[in-house]
């Protein structure tokens, strides 16, 4: 009798659950069709910075909602950041591809003082990763519903303030407010992982802020001197200063030690096992999906375009650390126990790729390099989530305790069996399209770089499959199995957050004009920079 | 002897004037028996007041002597503003120890006004009579819980330590009048080089009896002991607003007397400097107590601070203003919430988010402002010293300063660590009261919003 009542109880439950996961999509839906209507006019709106805002309006109206009413921040927090989502939409919509100009731009003065501007637009190489970033807040909010449940308000607060500040990253034109988006993230993040995180979380966590505080701290000197150097803080003005070879030198080091350590490039790369495996799911989709894209992405914005001469000398020293980071976290991986560290290592080594692609130094690299960033963010970010909804139900993330999932658990198996495949990069998925256009690049660049990489991607297969057989194939392991019977395979909430990733992964790896068009022009213009830039300078 | 005539002009001084009438005012009424509160917030009433119309009061007093110029008044305005706020903090502890209101609050106004002349002296006797006054009310201060030993050994201490490092203060300026024949600051620049020994002897004299008022490596040997023995809001006190006072009187002296011999005691700083980060630094780390660590956490900010001194110009001084604004704000209010949380030990903040998230996130807000990381104030000000010692060519000290930096992110973080990420051991005791929370408030707010909008620059 009372069991019935509980299963009755618990139909109920799932039945609400269901009914509110259906309004959401049906919000979705809607909010698509009139964010549509609004993109067919002109942007009239600064939507740059309703992006950057919204989520912070957000994250303090989930701070007054009462600490007890549960499902009320949750669902407050996936309404906002649905709508931030739907509000990227224009953008792409309305986005010029056949120009290099910073778009959507807008300018206010902010430190009078210092001549300081509040300046934000978005090019080809920047415009891919809001979306991205988007995408991937929404599902870190639905697969933390039942992962989180201590301090709801402030995770989920921190979610979106962590989104915000990112964002703010990509679309920064004014060095300033660059370092200030790049640091203000870090408090929310150093939250994220050492109050939500596993067991040895707080380690982690200090280890994260620290390697990460230091870095940036010696941009900021670069920062600096670049400042007092040209009198201005206009990432676009500094883009067409030159600067004499000693002190582009110097400062390439001073971004390098900031960008190297969130890449992360080996031999600065140790912080991210730790953060990665210690993080709740969700912070590890945006460890991996966007923090550590922002490194590549600064290499990108300031080293090459504002240190040309220094990025040329430095090629085949920055090639040489991507490859000895594609093989040495390739190898790493081979020996991991745990299912996500293996998964962290794994970025270490296809992290190695993008920075090789960009030192690559040619269209082919660095497009490589773009696409290979925003394929990693989804492929990785979706296998962390598979992770984590595999650890809610066993608990244990030694892959030794698994096998055999693929017997009980089909759907979930069908899922992870496509990220493996885009993460080895096989034809057909977004990860080949990356990889080929990188190893294309650096064959162009340095010949030999170009083959050990490509062995290491053997391994990389080796790895993932290993993985795939000792997790999901062998023999099963029922005390494991008895955990996984009580919650069965994947239901309707994270199938929901798993489809757009899979889809993503589809999409890209046969149409991936999709993503290239965007940033065609603003590449080409890039390279088109550094070598008349170095010319000039001979 | 000829004495020239010269103009009083009493109009500069008016707020000074105004401020010993009304302190001696309070010492009076608190003798009636008259309800303590009114006492208290028309204090800080009265103090809101003065720092609103300061800036109308700009001006020169008898003849050169008393200045009261655009950086004198913006610092007057920080001193004015840190004593309102210690004021609201000091009154809820008193109250609530039931410790002698009338005399506490006059005494802070007395400090106040010592250190308000101080920063427009333009004549060394003067400015020493006003150290004097803003040090001794401090020593009192720091004693006033009487029956307490360890605070009775704070104020004995500092008194000792105090009248010693005065002593050495006045030694050297007794050599700089030796030298030059005046106490007048605009008479010593003209005659300063004539005896350099003589000059030289007394200028580090005065640098040392300065550096022990700031606590400085090696004269920091104070510090700990008087913060940690002091009760907490004197602490919060005499661990910002005096620094202030001194900084700018010290900052005006070193760039405008001493020009001259810039390259000694630039580098005379240059080492203190990077001792002071290192020790400020370094101790605080392994600390237990956590008046203690920002005991620590202090001497390392002075570290930071003086490097906007070492510079040498005017915009590197106006740099060391704007940083005590927000040094104060921050540094009261990490106090402020010690008090508020009633602990000192920092073993008993484990989990206390778990019962006070809005405190929670003031320290949280205070913590990582002192460690100088964006959005909030500290960071702004902390690139501002930054961008002007890079400017004077001292990006290595610059680089020095940033590993220490990254070293004072441990400690820092150490707090928010316990608070929000172990489990409690004990059920915090916190003490509310409206005025902590009001100082707390204020604080916040001007931490955060000043960090996002930093109007406060010049």
């Amino acid at each position: 009798m009372h069991e019935e009542v509980a299963v009755n109880g618990r139909i109920k439950f799932e039945l609400r659950k269901h009914l509110l996961l259906s309004l959401v999509i049906l919000i979705l839906v809607g909010s698509v069709i009139v964010a549509f209507g609004f993109a067919a006019k002109n942007l009239q709106y600064p939507v740059l910075s309703t992006l950057i805002f919204f989520p912070v309006v957000g994250a303090a109206f989930i701070a007054i909602i009462p600490r007890d009413k549960e499902e009320l921040i949750k669902l407050s927090a996936l309404l906002i950041a649905i709508v931030e989502f739907v509000l990227t939409i224009p953008l792409y919509i309305s986005f010029d591809k056949t120009t290099a100009q910073m778009q959507f731009k807008e300018e206010h003065l902010w430190i009078p003082q210092w001549g300081i501007k509040y300046c934000l637009g978005v090019d080809g190489i920047s415009v891919l990763f809001i979306l991205l970033s988007s995408l991937l807040t929404i599902l870190c909010i639905t697969v933390s519903w039942n992962e989180i449940i201590k301090k709801i308000k402030e995770f989920y607060g921190a979610v979106l303030l962590t989104h915000a500040a990112m964002i703010g990253v990509f679309m920064s034109l004014d060095i300033f407010l660059f370092y200030i988006f790049w640091e203000a993230m870090l408090i929310p993040m150093y939250l994220i992982v050492g109050v939500w995180g596993g067991p040895n979380r707080i380690y982690a966590a200090i280890k994260f802020f620290l390697y990460t505080f230091l870095g940036s701290l010696l941009m900021l000197v670069g920062i600096i001197v670049l400042y007092l150097y040209t009198g201005t803080s206009d990432i676009l003005t500094l883009m067409k200063t030159p600067y004499p070879y000693r002190m582009q030198f110097w400062l390439f080091l001073a971004f390098f030690a900031a960008f190297a350590v969130k890449v992360p490039m080996w031999p600065v790369h140790t912080w991210l096992p730790d953060a990665h495996t210690e993080a709740p799911t969700a912070g590890s989709v945006i460890l991996a999906g966007i923090l550590i894209k922002m490194g590549a992405y600064g290499f990108l914005r300031f080293n090459l375009p504002m240190f040309p001469e220094a990025s040329i000398a430095m090629k085949p020293f920055m090639m040489i650390l991507s490859v000895i980071a594609i093989i040495y976290g390739a190898l790493i991986c081979l020996v991991q126990k745990d299912l996500k560290r293996l998964i962290a290592y794994s970025s270490v080594s296809h992290m190695g790729f993008v920075t090789l692609g960009i030192f690559a130094l040619n269209q082919q690299g660095i497009q490589g390099g773009i696409l290979q960033m925003v394929n990693h963010g989804i492929v990785t970010g979706a296998l962390f989530l598979c992770i984590g909804m595999i650890y809610q139900r066993t608990h244990t993330r030694l892959i030794k305790n698994y096998g055999g999932v693929a017997t009980v658990m089909p759907a979930y198996s069908a899922f992870f069996m496509t990220f493996t495949l885009a993460s080895i990069g096989l034809p057909g998925t977004n990860g080949f399209i990356g990889e080929f256009l990188i190893l294309l690049g650096a064959f162009k660049a340095w010949k030999l770089m170009c083959v050990l990489a490509a062995i290491a991607l053997i391994i990389g297969a080796v790895y993932m499959l290993w993985l795939y057989q000792r997790v999901f194939f062998e023999k099963t392991n029922p005390e494991f199995l008895h955990h996984i019977d009580d919650y069965g395979d994947l239901n309707a909430r994270e199938i929901i957050t798993l489809l757009p990733l899979m889809i993503a992964v589809v999409w890209i790896g046969f149409y991936p004009n999709a993503l290239l068009s965007f940033m065609d022009i603003s590449v080409k213009e890039l390279i088109e920079h550094v070598r008349t830039a170095t010319e000039a300078m001979k | 002897m000829n004495i020239p005539q010269i103009p009083l002009n009493f109009e500069a001084l008016i707020p000074e004037v105004a401020l010993t009438g009304f302190a001696s005012l309070i010492l009076l009424v608190g003798l009636f028996k008259i309800r303590k509160e009114i006492l208290l917030w028309s204090a800080v009433l009265f103090l809101l007041v003065l720092t609103i119309l300061i800036p109308s009061f700009e001006g020169k007093s008898f003849g050169e002597m008393f200045l009261n110029g655009f950086i004198a008044i913006y610092l007057k305005i920080i001193i004015l503003a840190g004593t309102a706020i210690s004021l609201l903090v000091l009154a809820s502890y008193l109250k609530e120890r039931l410790i002698l209101l009338n005399e506490s609050i006059a005494l802070l106004l007395f400090s106040a006004l010592g250190m308000m002349l101080m920063v427009s002296a333009r004549e060394l006797m003067s400015f020493f009579v006003s150290f004097e006054l803003m040090s001794l009310s401090i020593y009192i201060l720091a004693g006033i819980r009487r029956y307490d030993p360890r605070s009775n050994e704070a104020a004995i201490k500092y008194f000792m330590l105090g009248g010693l490092s005065t002593a050495i203060m006045l030694f050297g300026i007794a050599f700089i009048y030796g030298a030059t024949n005046t106490t007048d600051f605009s008479e010593i620049i003209n005659s300063i080089s004539n005896y350099p020994i003589l000059s030289l002897t007394g200028l580090v004299l005065f640098i040392v009896g300065l550096c022990f008022k700031i606590a400085i490596v090696p004269f920091h040997m104070w510090a700990p002991d008087v913060y940690e023995g002091s009760p907490t809001p004197v602490t919060a006190f005499i661990s910002t607003v005096p620094k202030v006072a001194v900084l700018g009187a010290f900052g005006r002296i070193l760039i405008e007397i001493f020009k001259s011999y810039y390259f000694e005691w630039s580098s005379f700083l240059i080492v203190l400097s990077i001792l002071t980060m290192a020790v400020g630094n370094l101790v605080a780390l392994p600390q237990k107590n956590i008046k203690r660590m920002l005991a620590y956490s202090s001497i390392a900010h002075a570290g930071y601070i003086i490097l906007g001194l070492i510079v040498g110009t005017q915009t590197g001084f106006n740099a060391v203003v704007v940083y005590m604004l927000i040094y104060t704000l921050m540094n009261i209010g990490a106090f402020a919430m010690v008090i508020l949380f009633n602990e000192e030990n920092i073993e008993n903040y484990k989990g206390l988010h778990k019962f006070h998230p809005a405190l929670a996130l003031a320290m949280l807000i205070f913590m990582f402002s002192l460690t100088g990381v964006p959005p909030t104030a500290g960071f702004i000000v902390k690139f501002n010293i930054f961008l002007q010692a890079i400017k004077a060519d001292l990006t290595w000290l610059v680089i020095v300063a940033v590993i220490f930096t990254v070293i004072s992110a441990y400690y820092y973080l150490r707090i928010v660590m316990y608070i929000y990420m172990k489990e409690p051991v004990k059920m915090p005791q916190p003490v509310f009261s409206k005025e902590l929370e009001i100082a707390v408030l204020v604080c916040v707010i001007g931490v955060t919003v000043l960090g996002v909008l930093p109007l406060f620059l010049i």
